[in-house]
């Protein structure tokens, strides 16, 4: 979260419970009153923060707690160890006994605030030793001490040594928005319960692919080369369901597909391990909501984990006490997520009802088939993602990758149709139009995602989009767009097939019900008008 | 030169860490000339400008950054 996002999700907030604790840190805080109060809000909570007045921190340190006020420590090593801050300069000799007694002794005072909540930043010490590796030692013991206390460690990288020096704030600004949130995720923590119920995404988080789209022998879970981020991830879930945690899935898909990679024998885990394997293509929080009643589990004691930002946001709006997280898209994420997956989830000791808990929730699941309850209202969301749509002409130049869009796309697919270059280049030849779509928004860049063919009579003969944008309207804000240019389609040549069951749906809404294969109308100037909110969550761009 | 994005991004910070209002012509700004431009608010325009543009910046440009025109200069030197 860099400054301009928390200014706009500050901004942005409707309101919500107050957030009140207390943020030590011995060093200047101030900056961050707006990434907590951001970092807040994106949770639904109005951050009331109070800090310590510059350098305090010690002193406060010796005052007691008060067990009504939440506080949440940002540790530095100097606050362990004084002689290792770096605006003291460096000592011209330490006693290293004397260090380690001094640390031992604050450390003792942090552990009377049991219910204080520390976060560790193990920045780099001062060159304190003539034997580095006497320093090196003293810096594991000080983070040492840290864990011993309960404290989160966060990246040695967050520290900044010029922002530190010349401001007191020890945190940079490429770094600051993310310890807020570990901060304001701290002081959450502090009231949640352990959760009971652990509820992931299949493609590209139990495994990376798309089953619908790459089959079982396209998706990986194994421990090698693509799949080893999944195959761990399924190793904490094996390990979680093993002590008592609940174990779910929820995927956009057809029902009958995402079973084959549990029934391959290729995953750690397998279809038992799951109380509901839920798939379809309705709002998964609808599928959440309805789990947590038939479960009888109170929905904070759910946690989700999807890796599309989109699915997330849906589940966060609608379902706000259930625990969201994104599964990473990159390794170095990897460590950090797993960490607090896993801290959800505390366990001290395994019964035999734990082992047994998912048979007994199964049961009470049983007949349970994905419902098509509405989700949350997307619009603010999607806004914010600042989506750039770019249609390009891909009748003129390289039609390579539109092609193959067409090709080897299964779910959002007209037809089902599969066509060659030939077959194409004929069509443009006698006065088709062939459109791709690019999409970009604030997460990065999607690349090509949607691929339309439009016959000489008007009629759409291939319409596809990737599944990786579902839910970003981009399929109605293009339609919309095509509605209005000079010469607009008149209908669609629709086949449902075993896998097209997005499309069904889609096509549903903006054309009404549909009556077997073959050209569907459409109506220009009614699909314009009716979906133009689509088309402004975009910037609409067309080379 | 810096894109008309970052320019826009650039001037949108210096609005927001000095408070001044949505309109307010930041391009000639100086630290002397603009009363909200303290040392608390100088740290978090840093912080800002770091976060925004992913440079980290030391100490010495720290003291110097105390214009937009100096900012904007420093930025176009790292290629934003």
């Amino acid at each position: 979260m860099n400054f301009l996002e928390a200014r706009r999700l500050v901004a942005g907030f409707q309101g919500g419970p107050r957030l009140p604790f207390v943020f030590a840190l011995s060093g200047t805080a101030e900056p961050f009153a707006l990434y907590l109060r951001a970092a807040a809000a994106r949770r639904g909570r109005a951050a009331d923060v109070r800090f310590l007045p510059f350098n305090t921190l010690a002193q406060a340190l010796r005052a007691d707690a008060d067990p009504t006020v939440t506080e949440v420590f940002l540790l530095l090593p100097w606050d362990i160890a004084p002689e290792a801050d770096w605006r003291s300069g460096v000592p011209e000799a330490v006693d290293h006994e004397a260090l380690r007694s001094r640390a031992a002794e604050t450390a003792t005072l942090f552990a009377r605030r049991a219910q204080a909540h520390l976060l560790y930043l193990p920045a780099p010490l001062p060159p304190l030793f003539p034997d580095p590796a006497r320093g090196a030692a003293f810096a594991r013991s000080l983070e040492s001490l840290a864990l011993g206390l309960g404290a989160r460690v966060l990246p040695a990288d967050a520290f900044a040594l010029g922002g530190y020096l010349s401001s007191g704030c020890p945190v940079g600004g490429n770094w600051i928005g993310r310890v807020a949130e570990a901060v304001v995720e701290a002081v959450v923590a502090a009231r949640a319960e352990p959760r009971k119920v652990l509820v992931t995404d299949l493609d590209n988080v139990l495994w990376s692919g798309l089953i619908s789209e790459d089959g079982l022998e396209g998706i990986a879970c194994e421990s090698s080369g693509r799949g080893y981020r999944h195959f761990i991830y399924q190793g904490l879930l094996r390990r979680l369901k093993r002590e008592g945690t609940i174990l779910a899935a929820v995927s956009r898909n057809d029902p009958d597909i995402v079973l084959a990679p549990f029934r391959s024998a290729r995953m750690l885990l397998g279809e038992g391990d799951f109380v509901a394997i839920i798939a379809g293509y309705h709002a998964k929080s609808a599928q959440i909501r309805e789990l947590a009643q038939r479960l009888n589990l109170g929905l904070d004691s759910f946690v989700f984990v999807d890796d599309n930002p989109v699915e997330v946001a849906e589940v966060s709006l609608a379902l706000p006490d259930v625990r969201c997280m994104t599964f990473p898209q990159h390794d170095d994420e990897l460590v950090a997520f797993l960490a607090d997956l896993a801290s959800l989830f505390p366990h001290r000791e395994t019964t035999a009802e734990d082992r047994e808990r998912t048979d007994l929730y199964r049961r009470r699941l049983e007949g349970f088939v994905a419902n098509d309850l509405q989700g949350a209202d997307l619009t603010r969301f999607l806004q914010d993602l600042q989506m750039t749509l770019t249609i390009h002409d891909r009748g003129r130049g390289d039609r390579t990758r539109a092609v193959q869009l067409i090709n080897k796309t299964n779910q959002f697919n007209l037809n089902g149709r599969r066509v060659t270059d030939e077959q194409v280049g004929a069509i443009l030849d006698a006065g088709g139009r062939l459109f791709g779509a690019t999409l970009a928004d604030r997460t990065g860049d999607h690349g090509e995602i949607l691929v339309c063919l439009v016959a000489p009579d008007g009629t759409i003969e291939s319409l596809v989009m990737s599944c990786r944008v579902f839910q970003r309207r981009v399929e109605y804000a293009f339609l919309a767009w095509l509605m209005v240019q000079p010469t607009p389609p008149t209908g669609v040549r629709w086949v449902s097939t075993p896998r097209n069951a997005p499309f069904h749906q889609f096509l549903s809404e903006v054309a009404g019900p549909l009556n077997g294969a073959g050209v569907v109308r459409l109506e220009p100037a009614a699909v314009a008008a009716h979906q133009a909110p689509d088309i402004a969550l975009f910037t609409l761009r067309q080379v | 030169m810096m894109t008309d994005e970052a320019e826009s991004k650039l001037q949108e910070i210096v609005r927001a860490t000095l408070e001044l209002p949505p309109d307010a012509d930041v391009t000639g700004a100086r630290q002397l000339g603009v009363e909200s431009w303290d040392s608390l608010a100088h740290v978090s325009l840093m912080l800002a400008i770091e976060g925004e543009f992913a440079v980290a910046i030391d100490i010495a440009d720290q003291i110097q950054l105390t214009s937009y025109p100096a900012i904007r200069r420093y930025l176009e030197e790292r290629g934003v």
